[in-house]
C-alpha cells in the first residue's frame, strides 16, 4: 500500500513535469511557430501567438519580446517602405511592453536599438542623426548590462562596418567584433527558458563577409 | 489510506483529463471591400485560445473555455473588432468585417497653403537639414524658405516674403509659441537673417497661408518651428568659422538632456580681406548663448529654450546725395525664453501649455541723435487635443499676448524729448475640429476669437479646410480664411485708433507624389482689407486694401538621378495695394511677378563630398522716382545669382563647409532710395540700394565630439 502511495506520488510529480503548464506549452507553441517560419505571413502568426500570450502574462517579457522580434523580422522583410513604419511602431508597442515589465534587459534594449536602425532606412538623410544616436545608445546601455551578449557583439559589429565602409577604412575593428561574437554565441547560456537565441546565422554571413 | 490514493489518482487524471467539452471556432474575416484579411489575430479576451487567419482570411481553432466570452479580431491598420460569444452552445461560423482605421493608416493630411517638415509628418516635402543643405541659404532658415514657391527674392531684406505679403506677415513660433523680432538686428537695406539655427529644429511647418486657427497674429504666413526631443548622446561641437567660433555641448541624463552653445562672431577679419561696400567703424560683432533644457517621461514632456544675444556694429552712413558720412552705432541686446509642457490625460485628452517672453531693446545712435526702442512680449498659451472618437480630433485653447513698446529719443531741449510707449492685451481663443470624414477626406473647420485691449474690439476669424485624395492620382485640398494682425509698432506707438489689418486667403491646391517625386501646383488669392493707411492731414486709419493672386509650382525629385536631390519653385505673384502713403494702388516695391529657385544637391561618396547649386531668379521690381510723374512706375532689372556650396567630410567627425554666393559676380540692384528733399536744382537726389558685397564668401570647420566613436554626422550628409 505503502508502495502504491509513494509510487502514485511520484507519478503525480512526474506528470506535472512533463504535463507542462499552459505558459510553457503556449511558449512552445510559439517557438516551434518561429522556428519554422519563412514567409512574412508566417512571421505575423508567430508574432500574433506571442501576442496572445503577453495579453495573458502582463508580468512577463519574453512573450511580449518575441511579439516585438517577430514583427521586426516581419517588417524587415516587407518590400513597402511606406508601411515600414507602421510595422515598427507595432513592434515598438509589444518592446514597450516588454520594458514595462522589465526596464534594464539587455535582450530588450538590443531588438530595441535594431528597430532603431530599421527606422534610419525610412529616410536615412533626415533620420540618420536622431536614430543612429539613438541606435547607439541602446546598444551601449545593453553592452553595459551584458557584455558578453552575443547579440548586442553583433549589432555593434554591424553598425562599426557601416561606418568604416563609410570611410572607405579597414573594417577590422568591426570584423575583430565580429569573431568575437561568434565566439559569444557559442559560449553565451542563459537560465531563463526560452531566452533569445537568435542571430548566430546572421552573423556568420556577416563573418563569411569579412573573409 | 486508500482514499489518498483515490484522491491522488484523481488529481491526476484531472491533469490529464482534457478540459471537458471544446467548441471548434471557424470562419473568415474580411475587409470592407470583401478582401480577405490575411494574418489577423482571432483569439479569445485573456486567454491562450486563438490563432490567426490564414492567405484566405480563414481561421479556426478549438477551445475549452465556457459561457460568455469575448472574442477579439485584431490586425494592424484596422480597428479591432470585439464580439461577445455565448460557449454554453456551439458557435456558428463568423464572418466578421474590418473596418479600417483612418487614422493609423494615413489619414488626409491637408497641404494646402503648407509646406511640412521634419521626421514623421506624412505631408513632408523639406526636411530640416535641406536647409543647412541649400547652396546659397548659409544655414539660414530664411534663406532656405526663399527657395520655395510662394515666396519672392528681396535681397536687400533676408526676411521671407510670403504672397504679396511684406516681411512682416510672417510670423515665427516656437513649439507653438510666439516669438517677437525674429531677425537678427540689422542695417537698414543690409539683409538680415533668422537669430535661430535650423540645427535645433526636428521639424518645421511654413505655411504660405490657410493656416490653423491656432496661430493668431500673422497676416500672410506662419512659420511654425517645434525644438528637438530629449537627446540621448551626450556630445562636444566646436565650430571654426570665417565669421566666428562657437562651441556647444549635449549633456545626457536619464529622461532629460540639455543642450547649451555659446557663439561669437565677429565680421571683422573677414571684411578685413574682402572689400565692403560700406564704411564700417567697428564690424558687426555679437555674442550669443543658447541652451535647451528637455525633460520627457512616459508621455509627459516639458521642453524650455533660451536665447540671449548682443550684437554691436558702427558704420559711417552715406547721406543720399550729400559728401557727409554721418557714424551710426547699433547696438542690440535680445532675450528669448519659452516653456513648453504637454501630457496625455487620458487616451482621448492631451494638454500642452506654454509662455514664451522676448525682450529686444535697440539703441542707435546716429551723430547727435539717441534712440531708444524697446519691445517685449509675453504670450501665454494652454490647449487640449481632444479625439471623442477616432475620425474626430477637437484642438482647442486660449491664449494672452501681452506686447509693451518704448520708444525714446531726447531731443535738444526737454520740450523736444520724444517719449513713446504703448502697452496692449490679446486674448485669444480657439477651437477647431479636424474629421476624416473618410479614408480619402479629411475636413478641418474652426475660428478664433480675440479680444484687443489697446482698440477694446472683439474679433472672430473662421478658418476652413479641406483634403480629398484622389488614390494613385495625388490628391486636392482647398482652405479659406480669415487672418488678422496688430499694425507696426512705429503706427502703433501713435496710439491713434488703428483697427488691426485683415486678409482673407482662398487657397486650392494639388499635390501628387510618385516614387518620393513630388509634384505640387497651388493657385490662391487673398484680399487685404483695413490696411494702415496716412488719410487727410497724416492721420491714420484702416482706409488701405490691396489684393494678391497667382500660381505656385514646386517640383521635388531625389529619385531619377542617382545621388542627386533637386527642386524647382516657380511662383507667379500679381498683386497690388493702396497703403501707407500711396497716392493709388500699386504693385509694392517689395513685389515681383516670377520668381524662380532652382537647388540643386549631388553627393559623390568617391570624395565623400556634396556639392550643392542654387540658381534664384527674380523677376524686375518697381520703385517709385520722385523725379518723375507717376508712383511706382520705375522697374529695377532682373536679380540672378547663382550660388554653390560644398561639403567634405573629411574625418568620422570633422565636415569642411565652404560656400559662396553670386558666382558669376553679377551686379544686382534691388532698387533705388532717393533724398528725403529736392536739391538746389530741383532733383532728388539718389543712390542705387546693392548687397554691401557682391559675394559672400563662408568657410568652416565643424567638429563633433563624443564618447561613442561610431556615432557622427555621416547621416547628415
Amino acid at each position: 500500500m505503502k508502495k502504491t502511495i509513494i509510487l502514485l506520488i511520484g507519478m503525480v510529480a512526474v506528470t506535472t513535469l512533463f504535463a507542462a503548464d499552459p505558459y510553457t506549452e503556449a511558449m512552445q507553441t510559439g517557438m516551434d511557430q518561429l522556428s519554422e517560419a519563412q514567409r512574412p505571413e508566417d512571421f505575423l502568426k508567430v508574432s500574433n501567438t506571442f501576442a496572445r500570450i503577453a495579453a495573458v502574462e502582463q508580468d512577463k517579457w519574453l512573450p511580449a519580446y518575441y511579439a516585438a522580434y517577430s514583427t521586426t523580422v516581419y517588417a524587415a522583410m516587407n518590400q513597402d517602405p511606406k508601411m515600414l513604419d507602421s510595422y515598427l511602431d507595432k513592434a515598438q508597442e509589444y518592446l514597450d511592453k516588454a520594458s514595462s515589465v522589465e526596464e534594464n534587459n539587455a535582450e530588450i534594449l538590443t531588438l530595441q536599438s535594431f528597430i532603431y536602425m530599421m527606422r534610419i532606412s525610412v529616410d536615412p538623410q533626415s533620420r540618420g542623426q536622431e536614430y543612429s544616436g539613438k541606435s547607439g545608445a541602446a546598444l551601449a546601455k545593453a553592452r553595459k548590462l551584458d557584455p558578453e551578449n552575443p547579440r548586442v557583439m553583433y549589432l555593434s559589429a554591424q553598425l562599426s562596418y557601416g561606418t568604416a565602409q563609410f570611410f572607405g577604412q579597414n573594417p577590422t575593428e568591426a570584423c575583430g567584433m565580429i569573431d568575437q561574437a561568434v565566439e559569444l554565441f557559442d559560449s553565451y547560456s542563459s537560465d531563463i527558458p526560452f531566452y533569445p537565441s537568435w542571430g548566430k546565422k546572421m552573423a556568420l554571413e556577416f563573418q563569411e563577409r569579412c573573409k | 489510506m486508500n482514499q489518498i490514493a483515490c484522491l491522488l489518482l484523481l488529481l491526476q487524471v484531472g491533469l490529464f483529463a482534457p478540459a471537458a467539452a471544446q467548441h471548434k471556432i471557424e470562419g473568415i474575416i474580411t475587409d470592407k471591400e470583401g478582401s480577405p484579411v490575411i494574418g489577423a489575430s482571432v483569439y479569445f479576451y485573456e486567454s491562450y485560445d486563438g490563432t490567426s487567419t490564414d492567405t484566405l482570411g480563414l481561421f479556426s481553432f478549438e477551445t475549452g473555455l465556457k459561457g460568455e466570452q469575448i472574442l477579439i479580431v485584431s490586425f494592424m491598420g484596422y480597428n479591432e473588432s470585439r464580439l461577445p460569444l455565448n460557449l454554453d452552445q456551439t458557435p456558428e461560423y463568423l464572418s466578421i468585417t474590418l473596418r479600417e482605421d483612418i487614422l493609423q493608416m494615413n489619414p488626409v493630411v491637408i497641404s494646402a497653403g503648407n509646406f511640412d517638415a521634419g521626421a514623421g509628418s506624412k505631408g513632408e516635402v523639406l526636411k530640416p537639414l535641406d536647409i543647412v543643405t541649400t547652396a546659397g541659404a548659409t544655414a539660414d532658415i530664411a534663406g532656405a524658405l526663399n527657395t520655395l514657391p510662394g515666396t519672392t527674392t528681396v535681397g536687400e531684406e533676408g526676411r521671407v516674403f510670403v504672397r504679396g505679403g511684406d516681411g512682416e506677415e510672417t510670423r515665427t513660433f516656437i513649439d507653438g509659441m510666439a516669438v517677437l523680432d525674429s531677425y537678427a538686428t540689422s542695417l537698414p537695406n543690409v539683409a538680415t537673417r533668422s537669430r535661430f539655427s535650423p540645427m535645433m529644429f526636428s521639424g518645421m511647418s511654413f505655411s504660405t497661408g490657410g493656416y490653423s486657427a491656432e496661430y493668431g497674429q500673422a497676416l500672410s504666413s506662419a512659420l511654425i518651428l517645434n525644438t528637438k526631443d530629449v537627446a540621448t548622446t551626450e556630445r562636444t561641437d566646436v565650430s571654426l568659422m570665417t565669421v566666428g567660433t562657437d562651441i556647444a555641448h549635449t549633456q545626457v541624463w536619464e529622461n532629460a538632456s540639455l543642450a547649451a552653445k555659446v557663439q561669437y562672431t565677429n565680421l571683422a577679419p573677414y571684411f578685413a580681406v574682402l572689400n565692403q561696400r560700406l564704411d564700417w567703424n567697428h564690424s558687426p560683432e555679437s555674442i550669443e548663448a543658447n541652451a535647451a533644457y528637455r525633460y520627457s517621461k512616459d508621455d509627459f514632456v516639458l521642453k524650455t529654450y533660451l536665447n540671449g544675444n548682443h550684437s554691436y556694429m558702427d558704420v559711417n552712413h552715406q547721406v543720399i546725395g550729400e559728401d557727409t558720412k554721418l557714424p551710426t552705432q547699433v547696438r542690440n541686446n535680445y532675450l528669448y525664453m519659452n516653456a513648453f509642457v504637454s501630457d496625455k490625460l487620458s487616451d482621448k485628452l492631451y494638454y500642452r501649455g506654454g509662455v514664451s517672453y522676448t525682450n529686444s531693446g535697440t539703441l542707435i545712435n546716429q551723430s547727435e541723435t539717441r534712440i531708444d526702442e524697446n519691445l517685449s512680449g509675453l504670450h501665454l498659451k494652454g490647449a487640449v487635443y481632444y479625439d471623442p472618437f477616432n475620425t474626430l480630433t477637437i484642438n482647442a485653447g486660449s491664449e494672452v499676448f501681452i506686447n509693451e513698446i518704448a520708444f525714446q529719443r531726447p531731443g535738444e531741449s526737454p520740450a523736444e524729448n520724444l517719449d513713446l510707449g504703448n502697452r496692449s492685451v490679446l486674448h485669444a481663443t480657439f477651437a477647431e475640429g479636424s474629421w476624416s470624414a473618410h479614408r480619402n477626406i479629411t475636413i478641418r473647420s474652426g475660428g478664433r476669437l480675440e479680444y484687443n485691449s489697446r482698440i477694446g474690439q472683439w474679433s472672430f476669424d473662421p478658418r476652413v479646410s479641406a483634403g480629398f485624395r484622389l488614390g494613385e492620382m495625388g490628391q486636392v485640398s482647398a482652405a479659406w480664411g480669415i487672418f488678422r494682425q496688430r499694425p507696426r509698432t512705429e503706427f502703433i506707438l501713435r496710439n491713434e485708433h488703428i483697427e488691426q489689418e485683415k486678409a482673407e486667403h482662398l487657397i486650392l491646391s494639388y499635390q501628387v507624389t510618385k516614387q518620393e517625386r513630388t509634384l505640387r501646383v497651388e493657385t490662391y488669392r487673398k484680399k487685404y482689407s483695413d490696411l494702415v493707411k496716412a488719410g487727410p492731414e497724416g492721420m491714420l486709419g484702416n482706409t488701405g486694401d490691396g489684393y494678391a493672386r497667382g500660381i505656385d509650382v514646386f517640383w521635388r525629385d531625389p529619385k531619377t538621378f542617382k545621388n542627386v536631390d533637386y527642386w524647382i519653385s516657380y511662383s507667379y505673384l500679381d498683386t497690388e495695394r493702396n497703403y501707407l502713403d500711396y497716392p493709388q494702388a500699386s504693385t509694392p516695391s517689395f513685389a515681383s511677378a516670377h520668381n524662380l529657385s532652382v537647388v540643386y544637391k549631388h553627393w559623390f561618396s568617391a570624395l565623400r563630398s556634396q556639392i550643392g547649386l542654387t540658381y534664384t531668379f527674380g523677376s524686375p521690381r518697381r520703385y517709385n522716382d520722385p523725379n518723375l510723374p507717376g508712383f511706382n512706375s520705375e522697374k529695377t532689372n532682373a536679380y540672378h545669382n547663382l550660388s554653390m556650396n560644398v561639403s567634405y567630410l573629411m574625418k568620422s567627425n570633422v565636415i569642411v563647409y565652404f560656400s559662396m554666393t553670386n558666382l558669376t559676380g553679377r551686379k544686382n540692384i534691388f532698387g533705388y532710395e532717393y533724398a528725403d528733399a529736392p536739391d538746389q536744382n530741383g532733383v532728388y537726389a539718389s543712390h542705387a540700394i546693392v548687397p554691401p558685397a557682391d559675394r559672400f564668401l563662408f568657410l568652416g570647420v565643424f567638429i563633433t565630439l563624443s564618447k561613442e566613436n561610431m556615432l557622427n554626422q555621416l547621416p547628415n550628409l
